[in-house]
């Protein structure tokens, strides 16, 4: 039976990689890493509805934690937001944050996670932490600081809690409107699924024109913007919720 | 803010909303289920903070609800909430679940139930803009995400028609880059009617042949960054055929719709768009082909669809050409006979509708107005009905004259001539030309 001409194939289209490197080391044990599951969970149905309808960008998702060393969720590469399942994960150990972005830097290739036939986009790198680095993490950064998917990517990090070390995320993302804190599982959910979500759509949306100086702001730039407006509005309406981590 | 079921909001025209559920997201808000006036209709919540000037957005979007649509096929704005903690949002008409996104087609989720289903949705677009254009207004920012298709009609409606404003203004929004402009992606220029009908001609390729048109081996480095995109789609954007440079060609095994379709889809087709993504008309230096020189384009297209005896699939036939096959099945095709009007050369064959843009200038290229049929005892014999309220004189290759009205059938026959009401038109046999 020869087919219609109409039975063809899906447009060819890019991938937009969404990196989770979470801190499970014992501090986050209890609520602090009970509300990361939580939220992961939750916005993964989302994501796979963006996925599924996009055609500019299909969404994956890779998830790293880092404790005593580093461990992947998805060991394999980019799990597609179609298919991908979150399973719990525990918090025990220590903060090695140098051997995450030393990871990071060896999966960012096109030998390792980033191989994709049609290429992909710029990923999204978002980490969460409640506490100072245990191992030497400066030079694995500034390692990190030269790959260039690193380069291009939107970066963002989370603060659980007050004990982390904010001038080392700031390091991490290059800018500190990248920057974010949760004080509680509340804010921390609502914080997550916005970075998530909205992270993963910068590749295909719409752009603004002109900004008031007269300059095309990025997709990132306004983001950022959004990211900044979104987080004071968060803590303005935020619960005092009872399980207050400072 | 998500808003619960049964939250009623009111309406700058003293109306109200009841949400009903939650549609989906979007990148600007969220899209609800509501009552509105007894009716179940949509509405459009937006995220707070989402718009760079508000009171220029608001006040726009005030006359547009106060303009009414240009054209049916706008899912147009009919009211607006009032402001709740500077949040609001607009009520418009609710698509039809016959009607499926352009993105589930392009992602092969959906597929057109026919060639001309097809062909006359990119009809329908081509209208729609042109409508829209007519009445003064432009888009501005023309995606994949506008538009809603029916299978099986072909039927369009336009969405997120949130944006579209008077010539001259611009609301802030410059687009998705794979859809602009080279000189809006620049910077260089806001949106408007010239940079709509770049976003048209993306559109109207996609839906062909489902690949971009500047998305060949040059537009797959390892990792897609904003500088690259705004290289490839508007610093020296490159044709994946363009006639004079091969260095973006379609890679095979990655673009492989636009790989099969181009090679076998009519020559006008593949004219106009060499023409319309050749470097100096991207770039602005040359003219960009106007809606209504798309809607010849494409109504050409439509006159040449048949069904391939072969296979029993819609296929291509171009009578001006002498070795004509099926781009399904390969199987050689030839019809007897064409029915030459000054607009069109039809080809013909039973059951085939003959529309009023084949006969009229200023036809629709929906309406029928006349069908081919066969005779109940012999079925070698041919006739055209007229399906139209006026009379057409026939006039026979002896001279003869007859009038056939409403219903009635001329036999189809070498040289014999129909005066419609704008044209003539005659039967050709196609072994004599
Ligand atoms: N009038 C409508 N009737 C029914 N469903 C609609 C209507 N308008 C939008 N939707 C659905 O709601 C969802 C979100 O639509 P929306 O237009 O906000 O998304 P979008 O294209 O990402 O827009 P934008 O980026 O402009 O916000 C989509 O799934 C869409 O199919
Ligand atoms: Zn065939």
């Amino acid at each position: 039976m020869p087919e219609s001409i109409l039975t063809s194939a899906p447009v060819p289209r890019k991938t937009m990689v969404l990196f989770f490197l979470i801190d499970t080391s014992g501090s986050m044990f209890g609520t602090k890493i009970g509300s990361v599951n939580n939220a992961i969970e939750e916005i993964i149905p989302d994501l796979k509805k963006m996925s599924e309808a996009n055609p500019d960008a299909e969404i994956k998702i890779a998830a790293m934690e880092f404790s005593n060393g580093i461990k992947w969720v998805t060991p394999d590469g980019p799990v597609s937001a179609d298919v991908f399942r979150w399973e719990p994960i525990e918090a025990m150990g220590v903060t090695d944050l140098g051997a995450a972005f030393t990871e990071l830097r060896e999966k960012l290739s096109k030998s390792a996670f980033m191989q994709e036939a049609a290429g992909s986009y710029a990923p999204v790198i978002f980490l969460m932490t409640d506490g100072e680095p245990t191992d030497e993490w400066q030079k694995p950064l500034e390692e990190l600081s030269e790959n260039k998917w690193f380069v291009h990517a939107i970066k963002v990090a989370l603060a659980v809690g007050d004990d982390a070390n904010e001038e080392v995320l700031k390091k991490f993302t290059g800018n500190e409107n990248s920057v974010v804190k949760a004080t509680n599982s509340e804010l921390l959910k609502k914080m997550i699924k916005f970075v998530s979500v909205r992270s993963s759509q910068v590749a295909s949306r719409s752009a603004a024109a002109v900004a008031d100086n007269g300059l095309k702001p990025t997709k990132q730039e306004e983001f950022l913007d959004e990211l900044k407006t979104a987080v004071e509005e968060m803590r303005g309406e935020a619960v005092v919720s009872d399980d207050e981590w400072d | 803010m998500e808003l619960a079921a049964g939250r009623v909001l009111t309406t700058i025209n003293n109306k109200t909303a009841t949400v009903i559920s939650k549609i989906g997201e979007g990148g600007q808000g969220t899209v609800y289920n509501c009552e509105y006036c007894g009716k179940v209709m949509a509405l459009k919540w937006y995220h707070k903070n989402i718009h760079k000037n508000p009171t220029a957005f608001l006040d726009n979007l005030k006359q547009n609800v106060a303009a009414g649509a240009p054209d049916k096929r706008f899912l147009w704005p009919v009211d607006i909430t009032n402001d709740y903690n500077g949040v609001f949002g607009y009520i418009m008409p609710i698509i039809p679940p016959a009607y499926k996104s352009f993105s589930s087609f392009l992602l092969a989720k959906t597929r057109f139930s026919s060639l001309t289903a097809m062909i006359d949705s990119a009809l329908e677009i081509i209208t729609g803009f042109r409508e829209l254009h007519k009445k003064g207004y432009s888009y501005q920012d023309i995606n994949d995400g506008n538009f809603f298709i029916n299978p099986d009609s072909g039927e369009v409606l336009i969405c997120d028609n949130d944006n579209i404003a008077p010539y001259g203004e611009n609301l802030g929004i410059a687009g998705k880059c794979r859809y602009m402009a080279p000189e809006v992606v620049m910077g260089q220029k806001l949106p408007d009617v010239q940079t709509d009908k770049y976003s048209l001609s993306v559109i109207l390729f996609l839906l062909t042949y489902m690949n971009h048109p500047l998305e060949g081996k040059a537009a797959m480095p390892p990792c897609m960054t904003e500088e690259l995109e705004q290289k490839i789609f508007a610093e020296n954007p490159i044709f994946i055929f363009d006639k004079s440079d091969d260095t973006n060609r379609p890679v095979r095994g990655v673009h492989v719709n636009v790989l099969q379709r181009f090679p076998i889809f009519p020559e006008t087709l593949r004219e106009a768009y060499s023409y319309a993504f050749s470097y100096a008309v991207m770039k602005n230096e040359k003219p960009r082909l106007l809606e209504k020189e798309w809607q010849l384009i494409y109504r050409t297209v439509k006159t040449m669809i048949i069904p391939c005896g072969g296979c029993g699939f819609e296929t291509f036939y171009n009578p001006a050409e002498s070795a004509n096959r099926c781009i399904n099945c390969g199987t050689p095709l030839s019809l007897p006979i064409t029915l030459k009007t000054r607009y069109a050369n039809i080809p013909l064959y039973p059951g085939k509708y003959i529309y009023e843009h084949e006969i009229s200038e200023t036809g629709d290229d929906r309406k029928r107005v006349g069908m081919v049929t066969k005779g109940s005892k012999n079925p070698n014999i041919w006739g055209l009905r007229n399906l139209t309220d006026e009379g057409w004189l026939v006039i026979d290759t002896d001279g003869n004259e007859t009038v056939r009205n409403n219903n009635e059938v001329t036999r189809i026959r070498t040289g014999v001539t129909i005066t419609f009401p704008e044209t003539d038109g005659e039967f050709i046999d196609k072994s004599e030309d």
